[in-house]
């Protein structure tokens, strides 16, 4: 009690009266045992409810970590369609529908340089007498520096090596083909 | 005389369970008065704010750090559990949605007792005062507290409660004055 703040016994006797009017009744043992039975489940359905908004949290992180996991792959577009490597998806955009072959072949390059620049020669065409003076000529000094060793090589090799047809047509008992005989068949 | 309630709460041979077991049973008469006296005398929701008082208690157990006296700390948080039943009480009574038969309005008192009326005198005195001057009236005058036990229940200033009990005395004087002669 604050004694500053009561001023004679007449206010300590009114206090005392609401202390004694102004209180509820006693709780009883069934109420006291009602009340602890109320507290224990309000306690027991809280944890309850903690445990369970836990499991919902782990629940869904572990859900979350399993469907990044097995995420589908990057689509590859649909059957039929090139596939979009980033190699071609830097490449400059083309008009025509073959940007894979302007890619290999520059036709204006071709026409501005000649076809034989361009396109590989064709390796079983006879060469064409400049040619074979134009190859001559290049090849001349290396030639004519290894000559010595060439003409003691061709001394001791045979003078004519079979190639495979005459081979072939001694193994089947034919004549053998000479280009320079008059009467071969 | 009050139990040695921060020895039972602290020991460390008795469970948490046993130990709050222990404190409820030590706090739960006190706290049930107190709820009643601050909600006016309605012993149903005192005892539904007790029991969420307790509640919050036992959750924030763990946290409790003895910078202050075991039944301060509860009371506070009895405290601030009236407040808010009595704003959320405001707010349904503000929109209509108490029903007007079955439940008992706030400051309803139980049936007239033998004391001739009395009680219910007392209780209509009470409800004049504001919300702080209930609330420091009730725990200087009617629980025991000291002052700056009650500023620490309450959260305010030992001079705001002080404040609050002058005004309070003074209107309880002024409405109870045939009790006050009577007395004398």
């Amino acid at each position: 009690m604050n004694p500053s703040d009561i001023r004679d016994d007449a206010d300590r006797r009114l206090i005392d009266q609401i202390r004694r009017g102004y209180a509820p009744p006693p709780l009883t043992e069934v109420e006291r045992t009602r009340f602890d039975a109320r507290l224990r489940a309000c306690i027991e359905r809280q944890q309850r409810r903690r445990w369970g908004l836990w499991g919902l949290a782990v629940t869904g992180a572990a859900a979350a970590v399993a469907l990044f996991a097995l995420r589908a792959p990057e689509p590859l577009g649909a059957p039929g369609e090139p596939v979009a490597l980033p190699a071609m998806a830097a490449a400059p955009a083309l008009d025509d529908a073959s940007p894979e072959l302007d890619w290999l072949v520059d036709d204006s390059a071709a026409d501005w340089l000649g076809g034989s620049t361009v396109l590989p020669a064709d390796p079983l065409a006879v060469p064409t007498l400049a040619q074979r003076a134009a190859l001559a000529a290049e090849t001349g000094a290396a030639d004519n520096e290894n000559d010595a060793e060439a003409d003691a090589e061709t001394d001791s090799a045979p003078a004519y090596l079979p190639d495979e047809y005459t081979v072939l047509a001694g193994l089947i008992d034919i004549e053998p083909y000479d280009p320079y005989a008059e009467d071969w068949p | 005389m009050e139990p040695p309630v921060t020895e039972i709460a602290l020991a460390a041979d008795l469970t948490r369970a046993q130990r709050f077991d222990a404190f409820v049973a030590a706090h739960r008469d006190r706290a049930v008065a107190l709820a009643w006296r601050l909600l006016g005398g309605d012993r149903a929701a005192a005892e539904d704010v007790t029991q969420q008082a307790f509640v919050k208690a036992w959750r924030g157990l763990d946290g409790f750090r003895g910078e202050a006296k075991l039944s301060t700390w509860f009371h506070r948080i009895l405290v601030r559990q009236v407040r808010s039943h009595q704003r959320w009480h405001g707010v349904r009574d503000k929109l209509g949605l108490l029903s007007k038969d079955g439940e008992v309005p706030q400051g309803a008192i139980e049936p007239p007792t033998p004391d001739g009326g009395m009680q219910q005198r007392i209780a209509q005195a009470m409800q004049t005062l504001s919300a702080g001057q209930r609330e420091a009236f009730t725990c200087i005058h009617l629980e025991g507290l000291t002052v700056e036990e009650t500023a620490a229940v309450l959260g305010r200033a030992p001079g705001t409660v002080k404040s609050h009990l002058h005004r309070a005395l003074k209107k309880l004087r002024a409405e109870l004055n045939d009790l006050r002669e009577e007395a004398a």
